[in-house]
Parts: structure tokens; sequence; C-alpha cells
């Protein structure tokens, strides 16, 4: 499971583990990028990909695409936390809501898929 | 002027351990002191330390996860002690949880105390700072950033942010006069840590080469060195007193 992969690194980081005879599911906030790099992946591989919507920031959201994900191809073996947005600015000029979001994106996200896979990981 | 006379430090997490010795430290090299805690009783107790130095202290209460008390008690010190020169964005919390226990709640309140309090600091001071041309901020980062830590997810990856903070600062305001640097102690004999449990302080004590918990006032001392007037071609660094952590085979 890949975040952020319907764009830059996450796609490419996508294609590449199809390549090498992964399943993938191809998570990103927007469901259209998501789709279109999971059609991608599936026309151009033997491999399976799903693109699925989520907001790595919302706990619920996030567990729900794990559930939704190992009900499709079983628990997950690897996940690459890879969503993120960039923003440039001098301090001043961030708003509270600037960094939160930031902050929320990167290390809530990467707190929250990782939790909620880790479980199966530890299992397995 | 030399070292840190005549300067005002603001200090948060100042009611006890490493934020208290820090402010004696400066008061001893002659400045006054913001003493802000979370524990109003700690702050009050520190800022008369400070009195008994010959310095002047102001106590204030403050929860450096609230964007608006921060704010508030900048505007309040300023009005007492006059412009801030040193930041010292010290307040922290030190729960440990397994990553698989850790509710999202554990992991906002460490980032809320920890990286968005320094944030919020950072944010309500730089301005005078900006107009005085001169200004220390300096951060209270961890060894566990770089080291990593059982049960610690949360806490090393806020520790971890408030290096990248500086760092990133640093590099922002290099040429503006004012330096950017954190001290990443290694484990220090505070109330903070004898809240751990003590098999795990004990353990902890075996794997720092020194075979003993470093002082507060080991890291008061790096802090008060970085604040001073000597340290103004230091930015973007990170000190660590650790008692030999660093080095794996000793």
């Amino acid at each position: 499971m890949i975040t952020g992969a319907g764009s830059g690194l996450g796609q490419a980081t996508a294609q590449l583990f199809a390549q090498e005879g992964a399943h993938v599911v191809v998570a990103d906030i927007s469901q259209r990028r998501a789709e279109a790099v999971a059609a991608e992946i599936s026309q151009t591989n033997a491999s399976r990909a799903m693109g699925l919507q989520a907001d790595v920031t919302q706990s619920q959201a996030v567990n729900a695409l794990v559930e939704q994900a190992k009900s499709a191809y079983g628990p997950i073996n690897i996940l690459v936390n890879n969503a993120g947005i960039a923003q440039i600015k001098d301090l001043l000029d961030i708003t509270p809501e600037d960094w939160q979001r930031m902050i929320d994106v990167h290390m809530k996200g990467t707190f929250l898929c990782t939790r909620a896979v880790i479980g199966d990981m530890i299992a397995a | 002027m030399a070292g840190v006379e005549g300067r005002v430090a603001f200090i948060t997490g100042a009611g006890s351990g490493i934020g208290r010795a820090t402010a004696q430290a400066l008061a001893t090299g002659g400045a006054d002191i913001v003493v802000t805690d979370i524990n109003l009783a700690g702050a009050e107790e520190t800022a008369q330390a400070v009195t008994e130095l010959g310095r002047k202290a102001l106590a204030l209460q403050v929860d450096v996860s609230d964007l608006h008390a921060v704010e508030t008690a900048a505007v309040q010190a300023r009005q007492e002690l006059g412009a801030i020169d040193i930041l010292f964005s010290n307040a922290g919390i030190g729960t440990q949880v397994a990553f698989a226990d850790m509710t999202e709640e554990d992991w906002d309140r460490m980032f809320d105390v920890h990286l968005n309090g320094t944030y919020h600091c950072f944010r309500a001071i730089l301005p005078e700072m900006k107009t005085a041309g001169w200004g220390r901020l300096i951060s209270t980062s961890s060894m566990g950033a770089f080291t990593g830590g059982v049960r610690l997810a949360h806490y090393c990856a806020a520790k971890a942010g408030i290096a990248g903070l500086t760092v990133a600062m640093a590099s922002e305001l290099a040429r503006t006069g004012i330096t950017v640097n954190a001290v990443a102690p290694g484990v220090i004999d505070t109330p903070m840590v004898r809240q751990s449990p003590e098999r795990w302080v004990k353990n902890m004590t075996k794997t720092i080469p020194m075979r003993k918990l470093g002082q507060p006032e080991a890291i008061a001392h790096a802090v008060a060195y970085l604040a001073s007037e000597e340290a103004g071609f230091m930015t973007g660094q990170i000190l660590s007193p650790n008692g030999g952590s660093y080095m794996k085979w000793c």
C-alpha cells in the first residue's frame, strides 16, 4: 500500500512495485488520480492494482482504507508512507492552520497508516 | 555586552528540571527571566530563586500548546521586563507507550506540547528579535530524536521535529542576527525522567558510558553558552550533553 500514490514519487513507486510482481493499493487524497494510476498499472502489468481515496490525516478514513485493501488483497506486507504536501513560506507567514496541516499530513498520517497495518505485520 | 548580561530570557517548562536550572544559570550570568510553566507553583519557586540571584523574574502560567496563551504571556513579559532577547523553548512531557497501544490523543498531545509549543513560542517572540536585529532561539530536542527509543515513538518523532525546525529556522534567519540552536539532552535526572518506571531509569543508566544520569545543570550550561554573545557564530547546531551516549562501544 502506497500513500500519495496518485502522482510523483508515490506513482513511480507503485509502478515499480507492480513491475516487481506486488499487488498494489494506490492510495491518494484524490479518487480520480488514485484510480487513474491503478488503471495504468493494471493495463501494463500482470499485478493487480486498486485505487482508493483516503485522507491520511483522518483516523477513520485510514482504518477504512486498510480494511478495504485487506478485503481485496489480504493483509498488507509493505507500507510506503509517502503522502505529503509542500509549502514554502517564511515562519511568520505560516499560519497555525498551515503548520497543523503540514504536521497532520506528514507525521500524523505516517502514524495513523503505520498503526493501521502494524498489527498484521507483527502477527505475520 | 558579554555572556547574557542585561538580556531578557523567556523560558518555557521553567518550573522544574532543565528549565529551572537554565533560569538559574542565565540569571547568574546577569539576565532577567520570564519563568513560564503549566505549573504556576513551580514557576513561582523558580522565579524566587532567580530573584535571590539578584535578577528580575516574572512567573507566568502558560500552556505552550495554546498559541493565544503564549502570545499573551509574551506581551505581558515585554511590558514587565522589556523586549525578549533569548527564548528557551523547553516545555515537555515524557509519557511512554508502546506504538500498538498509542492513541491518537497520546500522539497529538506529544506534538502539541513539544513541536507546536516551540512553533508558538517562535511565532510570538521572533518579530521583536527581528526588530532588534539580535536574538537567540534555543529549543530542547532530545538524544532520542537521533537514537530512537522503545515506547517513545511519539516523543522521538516530536523531538526530531524540533531538530528539523531548528535547522530550517537557522537557515531562514542566518543573516538577521538571530541564531537558532537546540540542545539534545541524554538521560537527565529531572522530575520528568523520574516519572518513568524505575527499572527503565536503571536500564538507561547502564547504557550511558559515564554510568550516571546527567544533572539539569549540564544542559543549562550548554543553553547558557548558546544564549551568549560569544556564541554568535553558532547557528543550526544541536548540542547533545549525554554522558558519551553516542559512542557505541563503551
